[in-house]
């Protein structure tokens, strides 16, 4: 029987290791949206723009950053295959205010500018999130396309078919990116492995993980995944 | 019988059909093939092999398409019903039906979530797993009060049963010598955290009739009978190779399969039971092949409905015959009616400021459990607004990096702060118990059909005063513990609960003791139809506030070791 601290140690030491996974995630579609994937939905300078708005939200430290996790190219995929029309065209909507204040700020786009300007930038978009409420909005399920109310969605259900309107909520531009960026960066392996504690091996029956209901933080010494 | 040209005859006769392998399903299978008896299982769904089937086990969120997130627009179109329950997720929406080709009806501002899982193993893979014995509190609580029909059985009758289910699946948990879930055969409870403890301390201190107790889960602390103790992913309802948790595919079906008595055909919608008005006994099922589309017949001499709740009402329902023209068994009038769940939704939520270096290791997937402290029959827990009572699900943990995508600030900051935990957060959710009302039922719905042709199930259902003023209470009751407890921040709240939504669905086709007035004898038999048992949920008389499944095992073993017994004798 190994002690608490051996598995940790034992474990820690496997979850850097590669794990024969790729096959299966290959069968399941696994996610496209790795580091260095090609552009599916934005423009090369439309994507550059994001990517500097997403590291300067979770920047390079002493591990990764938003950008070597890929969270950009999680950004592009979502945007394209996830979300519906009406919603990526208002996501792109506020990167195209984004940028088009930064040139009135300080003259230049997004990535030329220095970190300090990217900050204030971010900062004056929070900001602005704050004062701006959540829109809902009525949207046809096929198109994607914003129409009028009423909706649809409750007469469907109760008749037993796929609703054909939706009602969706249009969140203010900054706060969808750094939702965006905060999920896509603790949900890729790159950020995840970096940041936070996996508490058992997957995949590996014979190494059985445990459970401890009260133990000091400093002996785990990162959140779990 | 009438003979008919689309019908393709299969010769064989089965000892016992079985309808459905889940829960209630494998039970049945199990017992009856142990017994000796030639027994078909027909499933609905899919196969489902166990292990290699469970394609998102221990997959992490990035080898998911969208992250784990799940493919959003496929769900709003495919599974626009499934998709709402608090279970379903993206690693687990494959164990969930197709809403599409499965429909059912209800008035729009009635809504009805019926949350189901067509596949072989059943609800069984994705199941919260959660395991409380009933009392006399709950046998008794109809008569005593003149709610309903009385049930014709007590504790003493299901007591033993309890014992033999609890032996084979294996159920963790704490003994606590409370009447009102009594003790059952237990692996050893699994622990809990610092906050679950401190709470535990707390409210047994300040409220003599309140405890606190670790959740009783059908989930091994060790190795037993040949399956594995849990690895403490957390992630069980997509299945679990080691089967360290109670699941048809990992635990009865196999036990059934190694007497060589089992045949088991998924595929096979059943679309009614044949009934023999000469013989007045049921001969066999007409199944719809799930693939071919083709009708065909299978018989057998003992019919076991475990098809889920709603499942067997609709067999039951859509087996209309010159004697059982409102379906099979059906001269009370009942069936269908009786509707109910468990509601719940309602609690109260809060932060723990202490604490702050201590934390947990591992996924536990359990949490704490507060028994029901109202109505126990004196007069100190007695209540002037409801009758019956609920009992808390709740858990404490440390916030993870979620939090992030809400809290304000951005940078180096924000990184820094999501390398730690966050604050202690407790959730208490309550159970409450549904009373049998007349009222709430389902009904044939012709004019829409489902991808197999067959019409579908109407739903009226909605909650009545009793719960409502019930919910007040789950709310109130959380919160003076929390604050009781020193916590701070506390919210108690209802989130509004929908009809179905506990995916703990009871009733429909009651057991009691008058044929007038129930469909099912204290054996889980039909009064009218004695070779048809129905085990599943839909047996059940009242809804008291425990997680139904350990009692439908119980219900199910008991019954086939009495059908078993009645065919030896020559009864049936």
């Amino acid at each position: 029987m190994m002690n608490r601290r051996e598995t940790l140690q034992r474990l820690a030491l496997l979850a850097g290791g590669t794990l024969a996974y790729s096959t299966l995630a290959g069968l399941m579609g696994g996610c496209r949206a790795r580091p260095g994937a090609p552009r599916v939905q934005l423009s090369e300078e439309a994507f550059e723009a994001l990517a500097a708005l997403c590291e300067r939200i979770i920047p390079e430290t002493d591990t990764p950053g938003a950008r070597a996790a890929g969270v950009p190219e999680f950004i592009d995929h979502m945007l394209k295959d996830w979300y519906y029309a009406a919603e990526r065209i208002h996501f792109l909507d506020g990167l195209e205010a984004a940028r088009r204040k930064a040139r009135q700020m300080h003259g230049q786009d997004i990535p030329a500018l220095p970190a300090e300007a990217q900050d204030a930038l971010l900062g004056a978009l929070q900001q602005e999130s704050q004062n701006t409420p959540v829109r809902e909005v009525v949207i046809d399920r096929t198109t994607g396309a914003i129409v009028e109310r009423p909706d649809t969605y409750d007469e469907d259900l109760a008749a037993g078919r796929s609703p054909r309107r939706i009602r969706v909520v249009l969140r203010p531009f900054f706060r969808m990116l750094k939702e965006l960026t905060v999920v896509g960066y603790y949900t890729s392996e790159v950020g995840a492995m970096a940041n936070l504690k996996v508490s058992y091996m997957p995949g590996r029956f014979d190494l059985p993980g445990h459970y401890d209901g009260c133990i000091p933080y400093d002996e785990v010494g990162r959140p779990l995944l | 019988m009438k003979k008919s040209v689309h019908v393709a005859r299969q010769p064989e006769v089965y000892d016992a059909i079985v309808v459905g392998s889940g829960i209630s399903g494998g039970w049945a299978a199990k017992e009856l093939c142990e017994a000796g008896l030639k027994t078909l299982v027909l499933e609905r769904g899919r196969n489902v092999r166990h292990g290699t089937d469970y394609i998102t086990e221990h997959l992490r969120p990035w080898e998911m398409p969208f992250r784990g997130r799940g493919d959003r627009q496929k769900m709003i179109e495919d599974q626009f019903i499934q998709r709402q329950a608090g279970p379903v997720n993206a690693y687990n929406a494959h164990f969930f039906v197709n809403d599409r080709e499965n429909p059912y009806t209800y008035e729009p501002d009635k809504p009805f979530l019926w949350i189901r899982g067509y596949q072989v193993g059943g609800r069984s893979i994705t199941w919260g797993r959660q395991c409380y014995r009933w009392s006399d509190l709950d046998f008794e609580a109809n008569a005593r009060e003149g709610i309903g029909v009385d049930w014709p059985i007590r504790y003493k009758d299901i007591a033993p049963w309890y014992d033999y289910v609890e032996r084979f699946a294996g159920i963790s948990g704490q003994a606590e010598g409370l009447p009102q879930i009594p003790d059952g055969v237990f692996l050893p409870p699994m622990a809990m955290n610092c906050v679950e403890e401190h709470l535990k301390k707390r409210v047994e201190q300040t409220f003599p009739e309140r405890h606190v107790t670790i959740g009783r889960c059908a989930i091994l602390t060790r190795p037993h009978n040949g399956r594995a103790a849990c690895h403490y992913c957390g992630d069980c309802s997509r299945g679990c190779t080691p089967g360290a948790y109670f699941c048809s595919l990992s635990t009865t079906l196999p036990a059934a399969a190694r007497t060589g008595n089992l045949t088991l055909r998924p595929n096979s919608i059943v679309h009614s039971i044949i009934y023999d008005e000469e013989k007045d006994r049921a001969t066999g099922v007409r199944v719809i092949d799930r693939e071919s589309r083709e009708m065909l017949e299978f018989y057998g001499r003992i019919i076991f409905l475990c098809a889920s709740t709603l499942g067997s009402t609709f067999i039951l329902l859509n087996t209309r015959t010159p004697r059982f023209p409102n379906g099979l068994g059906n001269s009370s009038g009942v069936l269908g009616h009786y509707l109910m769940d468990h509601h719940f939704r309602a609690g109260a939520s809060a932060e723990f400021p202490g604490f702050t270096d201590r934390y947990y290791y591992g996924h536990r997937p359990n949490g704490i459990y507060i028994p029901r402290f109202r109505n126990l029959g004196d007069k100190a827990t007695r209540r002037g607004d409801f009758l019956r009572g609920f009992g808390y699900e709740a858990g404490a943990s440390r916030g993870s990096w979620w939090r992030g995508a809400e809290m304000d600030g951005f940078g180096v900051h924000l990184k820094e702060a999501l390398r730690e935990p966050g604050p202690w957060r407790i959730w208490m959710t309550a159970f409450g118990e549904m009373l049998p009302r007349y009222e709430n039922y389902v009904e044939l719905d012709d004019s829409v059909h489902d991808a197999w042709g067959l019409p579908v199930l109407r739903f009226h259902c909605t909650l009545g005063e009793n719960e409502r003023n019930m919910r007040r209470d789950m709310m109130t009751a959380a919160a003076e513990m929390l604050e009781a407890a020193g916590f701070v921040k506390i919210r108690p709240y209802d989130l509004d609960y929908t009809p179905g939504e506990g995916i703990h669905e009871m009733g429909t086709a009651r057991m009691g003791r008058d044929p007038k007035t129930s469909i099912l004898n204290g054996f889980n038999q039909m009064h009218e139809v004695p070779n048809v048992f129905v085990t599943d949920g839909s047996c059940m008389t009242s809804s008291a506030c425990q997680n139904p499944s350990i009692t439908y095992m119980a219900l199910t073993a008991r019954a086939a070791h009495y059908a078993v017994d009645q065919m030896k004798k020559g009864n049936l």
